[in-house]
């Protein structure tokens, strides 16, 4: 419609609603001289159906039909037409009820004014007005006729601190004379939602059945109205909305959930069901007399921390996801039935959001609650139980692409489990997509494994250690714990990723992103006791450090070395503390295996050995050809010529040597000042793995790159002094 | 060495079309067949047809391929199954449960050792990287790159649970509120 047209189609709704206004005495419907009322009622009603009325118009209709001045018909029509193009007035709410209790119209009027209201009940600006008509609005009830849609009514106003016993009494007594009416049975059931002790009412239905709609087409044409006259902004208008009603003191939403609202955002707002006002004006005790101190109320920490015991949760208890108030609320409280409805509703929303919503369309959605869920996990510093339980069931069937930031920071809180459960869950899926993705993506999964390790070492082996023996554990959530040894599934679990490892170290040869972030898993895993205090030290696959030695990458080389000298200081740290086992004597015997391997490799040029059969440094000197040459072969992988650290030999022969050729027999007189070429970039682990585990004896033959591991002493497990 | 040959097995509706044509503009050298279960026409062996690797499609809201997936793989020979074959369950985005329960699948995948790899064929990154990952695990049969077989990665799996334990089965579960233990 052009803005010409619709002016003018305006000026005559306005037209039409003062010829109604300004009408001082009964006019005729039928017979002659209704001609300007009757195009006046039609240009209402056509303007209602096609653009609806404004809250002004609606308000000045309502008086004109309530007002007796014109027939009952015409009253009747012009109450069928308000249907509104935006909100409706409080005031034409309470207009509403004001002329009931007058009682001056027929009940059929009457009739079609409570469904007027309750086909606009959710366009109404605000229902505080109407809610203080509480008692008034019961009192209908009497009324057998107006009875279905009173109860209706007040099915949609009723708050916690509007029942009372007189009340309970006197519903139970309609429905005792009237037989079981689905409109009482519904009324009462939201009474028996707040107090489910004082009433006890066998419910089956639904609210549709409650209350079953006797004006759909009207209430078809309504919505058919809004949705026409819906700005762009609708959905910022809803978003407003929520803000609104999020702020605290505003009043408790509709106790019918809003599908609209859900749509948005499957977190719910903070909402109690008491209000800032009536709590005040219910302080002196309500009809069960708890003391408690909804969770709306609360505007700081202050106020959180004045009112620490009586404090109650929200209704709804997702409503943690978005608040720091609550979160610490959670943190400190006894009561688990909270934890226990944060589960429930988590793992129904959780499961719902990743596999039964439309990805492209609701993944901003999703992925915000996946962020919102991990910062809860790491404010509580534990994993959700039924968390890890949704997500080992999607991870059985994730494509490795859908929410993969999020769901590798849920990995990394996973709980500590027993390992077959955990391999089951989370390391199996993973190996799969692990073993036929690309680098980038096994690099992911490593550096997720290893956050999921130093969550474990960090948060939760300590609350397993500070648990009362025999007692569940230290937990906000009631979990039925499984008997498993937590120091085998961590070692178990180093031990698997060091697997999983060595194979995409050999799949992705030498990448240098992949050995680094290998590299921060081992670092981690030779920390263990000193950084985390667990009480033993892992000590990892060797084919591992083997392969990553022969990196063509010198960083990967030096970060080795580093990795090794933390051993050595763990196992040192470990030997003071407690007394050492068997298996900790294996694990010294394999280190110093790795220990001697390096240093022959590194340092005393004897890179191969017929020692290890399963080692990759075994040769069988017999089926070596004489070409290759014995000596320089044991030579390739030493500080001097190996793959790695060859650049910066050749840039040491030129700039410190001032040298266009390279002796290699002179060369390895000058290693240790290779060594400290090699500090200037930062390859200083060299230096420390040499000064920590090599000891340079004096020669007599004056041949200073002798060597001595002198603290070695082969078979003997308790030698480890180096 | 020669062009690798496939084999892409699934009913009309599962997506066989939309995976081989995604693998052939990858990699137009590789031989791409599609069927719609086994045995083939005229009951001939696939290692006669030199078949090398064996993809079963299926979707999950289609019964009816999981009933040919479940009589074709009956009827494919043992060696195949070190690392020679893979299923692929399209979901096709759908956003209402499955009418193939995920557990049927998994268990049937568990007894003959076989990975099931999802996707959604409908969208073009999806289909994208399941190609990429069938032609990781083609190239990995083939032997094209050093040191590397199926076998490599199946030595990492470790369990002691029988196989097609369902996923959280073994989790500790959330207990009531007034579960003392």
């Amino acid at each position: 419609m052009s803005t010409r047209k619709r002016q003018s189609r305006q000026n005559n709704v306005d037209g039409a609603v003062a010829f109604f206004k300004n009408a001082k005495t009964k006019q005729p419907f039928k017979g002659k001289g209704n001609e300007e009322l009757l195009s006046a009622l039609e240009l209402i009603e056509s303007t209602a159906q096609t653009s609806g009325l404004s809250a002004e118009h609606i308000d000045a209709l309502l008086d004109v039909a309530l007002d007796g001045i014109q027939v009952e018909t015409v009253c009747k029509r012009l109450l069928k037409s308000l249907i509104p193009s935006g909100s409706v007035l409080q005031n034409s709410a309470v207009k509403c009820i004001s002329a009931l209790c007058v009682q001056k119209h027929s009940i059929t009027l009457q009739c079609l004014l409570l469904r007027w209201l309750l086909v606009v009940y959710d366009y109404l600006e605000g229902r505080d007005h109407l809610h203080c008509l509480y008692d008034t609005i019961f009192h209908f009830l009497h009324y057998r006729t107006l009875m279905p849609y009173v109860c209706h009514l007040l099915y949609l106003l009723t708050r916690k601190e509007d029942i009372r016993l007189f009340r309970v009494r006197h519903l139970l007594q309609y429905q005792k004379d009237m037989g079981t009416q689905p409109y009482l049975t519904g009324l009462l059931s939201i009474y028996r939602r707040y107090y489910p002790n004082i009433i006890h009412v066998v419910n089956t239905r639904s609210y549709k059945s409650f209350f079953p709609t006797y004006d759909r087409k009207w209430s078809a044409v309504v919505r058919q109205v809004q949705e026409k006259n819906r700005q762009p902004g609708a959905e910022t208008n809803w978003e407003v909305a929520l803000l609104q009603r999020n702020s605290t003191g505003t009043q408790a939403n509709d106790l019918v959930p809003s599908r609209k609202r859900r749509k948005m955002d499957p977190i719910p707002l903070i909402d109690s069901l008491t209000t800032k006002s009536c709590y005040k004006r219910d302080r002196q005790g309500n009809i069960l007399g708890l003391k408690t101190v909804p969770f709306v109320l609360v505007q700081c920490f202050k106020d959180l921390l004045d009112n620490i015991d009586s404090l109650e949760f929200p209704s709804q208890i997702g409503a943690v996801l978005k608040s720091d108030a609550l979160k610490h609320m959670m943190s400190y409280t006894k009561n688990l039935t909270a934890a226990t409805r944060f589960e429930f509703w988590m793992s129904e929303t959780l499961y719902e959001e990743l596999t039964l919503t439309d990805k492209e369309k609701y993944h901003d959605r999703v992925s915000n609650l996946l962020k919102l869920l991990k910062l809860f996990g790491d404010f509580l510093r534990e994993g959700t139980p039924t968390v890890d339980l949704v997500l080992s069931q999607y991870l059985q069937k994730w494509n490795g692409l859908d929410y993969a930031p999020h769901i590798f920071k849920l990995i990394s809180q996973f709980r500590l489990v027993s390992f077959d459960a955990l391999n089951i869950a989370v390391l199996e899926p993973l190996q799969k997509l692990f073993a036929c993705s690309t680098v980038y993506f096994k690099c992911k999964v490593i550096v997720c494994l290893t956050e999921l390790l130093r969550n474990q070492a960090a948060y939760e082996w300590p609350r397993y250690r500070e648990s009362p023996q025999g007692n569940r554990i230290l937990s906000l959530f009631c979990v039925e714990e499984e008997t498993f040894s937590h120091r085998e599934t961590l070692t178990q679990f180093v031990s698997w990723v060091c697997r999983l490892s060595l194979a995409g170290s050999i799949e992705e040869k030498f990448h240098p992103l992949y050995e680094l972030c290998v590299l921060d898993f081992l670092e981690l895993v030779s920390s263990l006791h000193t950084h985390y205090d667990l009480p033993f030290v892992v000590f990892v696959e060797p084919r591992l450090y083997e392969r990553l030695v022969i990196s063509h990458n010198p960083i990967t080389v030096a970060k080795l070395c580093e990795v090794i000298c933390r051993y050595k200081e763990s196992f040192s740290m470990l030997k003071s503390r407690v007394p050492s086992t068997l298996e900790d004597q294996q694990m010294i015997r394999r280190c110093n295996h790795i220990i001697r391997t390096f240093c022959n490799l590194l340092w005393r040029f004897q890179a191969y050995s017929t020692d290890d059969k399963a080692s990759i440094f075994h040769i069988n000197p017999a089926t070596v050809d004489e070409r290759l040459g014995g000596q320089a072969m044991g030579e390739s992988l030493s500080v001097i010529r190996h793959p790695a650290l060859l650049p910066f030999t050749v840039r040491y022969v030129h700039k410190c040597l001032m040298e266009d050729t390279i002796d290699v027999y002179d060369l390895k007189f000058l290693k240790r000042d290779l060594l400290t070429h090699l500090d200037e970039y930062h390859l200083d682990a060299f230096s420390q793995f040499v000064s920590t585990f090599v000891r340079s004896r004096p020669s007599q033959t004056g041949n200073p790159h002798k060597t001595q591991m002198s603290s070695l002493s082969a078979g003997d497990s308790q030698a480890f002094g180096f | 060495m020669g062009e690798p040959r496939i084999l892409v097995i699934g009913i009309e509706g599962t997506g066989t079309r939309e995976i081989s044509a995604c693998l052939l503009k990858q990699d137009s050298s590789m031989d791409v067949l599609t069927c719609s279960s086994l045995p083939l026409p005229g009951d001939r062996d696939l290692h006669e047809c030199g078949i090398q690797f064996i993809c079963f499609m299926i979707c999950a809201a289609s019964k009816e391929s999981f009933q040919t997936l479940h009589s074709s793989i009956s009827q494919v020979d043992v060696s195949y199954f070190a690392g020679k074959c893979v299923i692929v369950e399209n979901t096709k985005g759908l956003a209402v449960e499955q009418s193939v329960e995920r557990e049927k699948i998994e268990q049937l995948a568990a007894q003959y050792d076989i990975p099931v790899l999802t996707t959604n064929t409908q969208n073009e990154s999806e289909l994208t990287d399941i190609s990429n990952k069938l032609q990781h695990l083609i190239r990995m049969n083939q032997g094209r790159t050093r040191h590397l077989a199926p076998m490599l990665y199946e030595c990492v799996r470790e369990t002691k649970l029988p196989r097609g334990t369902p996923a959280g089965s073994n989790l500790a579960t959330p207990s009531l509120v007034g579960n003392t233990t």
